[in-house]
């Protein structure tokens, strides 16, 4: 459940922003479409939490986070919010399966190794799980990084251009598993991006 | 997972850099605290030595010299005294003890002294086996050199002419008669024998001295009160070709001198405490600049500031404990080698302390200095825009 309104939000620069309100039920996903520029990041942070709205508020399982105090919003993303950024960023020193577990261990939640195992091989990761994470493929650093925003059961996953940087099949390998694994989990999927080729997988759109 | 195992992770992704830091730190900890022992050893060295040795008499030279020469015996004598004269000198109420000594040959480079019983007094020495000796050419030897030159009980030596090693040999065969206690003065590595031992030794063919031709290197002075320090050198010097230097006043000079070199070391050490500082702050700083998008990734988890600021505390933690330890091991390490550089070149037994309480400042400085710049470079963490970071990329 994820509700936003009035949203908007103005850049040091001045530039002020205003976003259409959202409203996602249980088991519903969301396409964010637009051009570059035109603030879906700037979107995806806010419903992150890792921006303040000059106005508005965000709701996600009940609490209007835009409500939470620095520390506590720290607290509550971590326990509530995957994100998937565009560009995979992972803890460099660690392995895959580490970066799971430095996860896990931020958002003070537990997995037992079995689950970790079966959800590295959802994601085709299983045999990379002691790899350093800067030998993983570009393909491979993307579903690390939906593997570590899934690890801890999240209510709500971001996307940021999960597809940009990725061939057709790959987009859309990437887009059904982001989209099945949401279903599984029983979280809402918000994707942003410019992308119009995953158009078609989503029943919600908007468009900035 | 752990902060620790993320810190020590860290540190192993770029070992170079950890490396370095170590090294540098190790580095100043062992200058300065390698400082602090060579100051502990000398004044060890001289305050053990000159106990009970309120004054010196001998021939007129350089005071230095002759309390070098006849209190640590490590310079040449200046020359020789009359004994009779000496000893009427030393003959009045202030004197507490009066020991002569008297130089001449040396065996296998240590010097053999020629003095009366209670020259072991003067180092509270006293013998662990064997006798004393009791008449001419007969001698008792100093622990460490016993232990180092494997002499016992029994053993004829025989002794070279002047200070250093095999000039000129002897015929005469010296005989010992007992080996001393360990006392951590320099008359472990002596050897000692009857006054009577080297006036025999340097008879011309076999006549004997008449008693106002003995002569002795110096006489080792003790008083009975303070007094005397300002009485007696005035009444020494007052003989022609005699002089009186008092150890302390002399010692404390050589130290003022002495004093500039450890200075001077532990000054270098401090300066390379603040560049292994700055190293450590620069090479954190710049650490965090390149972690940026995993701290920022860190925080989405719900990290908070102060855990990732904990986490690079760890790794300053770890720097400065295995830089310090290795420090320690560097300068423990140089000292023994310079140990034995002492023992064999000056004949001197010194002793290294495993740890002094002044090495405890040293550890608080480094700790201070890392906390310091562990603070300075955690500053970007605390003023970091996670969202801007994260959209910047």
């Amino acid at each position: 459940m994820l509700t936003t309104q009035n949203l908007s939000y103005t850049y040091a620069s001045g530039t002020a922003l205003k976003f259409p309100d959202i409203s996602l039920e249980e088991d519903e996903d969301l396409l964010i479409l637009g051009a570059s520029g035109v603030g879906k990041t700037t979107l995806l942070h806010l419903m992150g939490g890792l921006l303040k709205p000059d106005s508005g508020s965000i709701t996600l399982a009940n609490q209007g986070i835009q409500k939470l105090s620095q520390r506590k919003m720290d607290t509550f993303r971590g326990e509530h919010i995957g994100i998937v950024f565009q560009k995979a960023i992972f803890i460099q020193s660690l392995s895959v399966i580490d970066n799971i577990k430095a996860k896990l261990f931020f958002t003070e939640t537990t997995l037992s190794t079995e689950d970790i195992t079966s959800l590295l091989t959802t994601l085709n990761l299983v045999d990379k799980k002691d790899s350093l994470v800067q030998k993983l493929s570009e393909g491979q650093k993307q579903r690390l990084s939906i593997a570590i925003a899934l690890s801890n059961k999240p209510k709500l996953i971001l996307a940021d251009e999960p597809t940009a940087s990725l061939d057709d099949l790959n987009a859309k390998n990437v887009i059904t598993l982001l989209l099945s694994e949401a279903r599984k989990q029983k979280a809402n999927l918000v994707v942003i991006t410019h992308d119009h080729r995953i158009k078609e997988y989503f029943s919600k759109t908007i468009e900035l | 997972m752990s902060l620790w195992r993320l810190a020590i992770k860290n540190m192993l992704f770029k070992p170079l850099n950890t490396f370095l830091s170590i090294l540098l730190l190790a580095l100043s900890v062992a200058l300065i605290s390698g400082s602090f022992h060579l100051k502990k050893l000398y004044e060890n060295q001289i305050t053990a030595n000159i106990l009970d040795i309120d004054m010196v008499i001998g021939a007129k030279g350089s005071p230095l010299q002759l309390v070098l020469s006849s209190v640590l015996h490590i310079d040449a004598p200046t020359g020789n005294i009359n004994y009779d004269k000496a000893k009427q000198l030393t003959r009045n109420v202030y004197i507490k003890s009066a020991v002569p000594i008297s130089y001449g040959d040396n065996y296998k480079g240590y010097r053999i002294i020629g003095s009366t019983p209670e020259f072991l007094k003067v180092y509270h020495a006293s013998i662990l086996e064997g006798q004393l000796f009791s008449k001419v050419k007969e001698l008792v030897v100093g622990y460490e050199l016993a232990r180092q030159l494997h002499l016992k009980i029994g053993d004829k030596i025989t002794s070279s002419h002047g200070l250093t090693e095999g000039i000129e040999e002897h015929d005469d065969k010296l005989i010992i008669t007992g080996i001393l206690k360990p006392t951590g003065t320099i008359i472990d590595q002596l050897l000692i024998t009857p006054l009577e031992t080297v006036w025999h030794v340097h008879e011309h063919k076999g006549e004997e001295l008449e008693a106002h031709e003995k002569e002795i290197t110096a006489m080792l002075v003790s008083f009975k009160n303070p007094m005397a320090m300002l009485q007696m050198p005035r009444r020494v010097n007052a003989v022609p070709g005699m002089q009186a230097a008092l150890p302390k006043f002399e010692l404390d000079r050589l130290y003022g001198l002495m004093g500039v070199g450890f200075k001077a070391i532990s000054m270098i050490g401090l300066a390379i405490l603040l560049v292994s500082g700055l190293s450590i702050f620069i090479s954190l700083y710049r650490v965090i600049k390149e972690r940026k998008y995993e701290i920022a990734l860190m925080r989405t988890y719900g990290a908070s500031r102060l855990q990732l600021f904990i986490i690079v505390l760890i790794e300053g933690f770890l720097v400065g404990v295995i830089g310090v330890l290795g420090g320690f091991i560097l300068s423990k390490l140089a000292l023994n080698v310079l140990k034995n550089y002492i023992e064999t070149g000056y004949k001197l037994n010194v002793k290294v302390l495993f740890l002094l309480p002044e090495e405890g400042y040293v550890i608080l400085g480094v700790f201070g200095t890392i906390i310091l710049a562990t603070l300075l470079a955690v500053i970007p963490i605390f003023k970091m825009n996670v969202s801007k970071v994260l959209a910047d990329e």
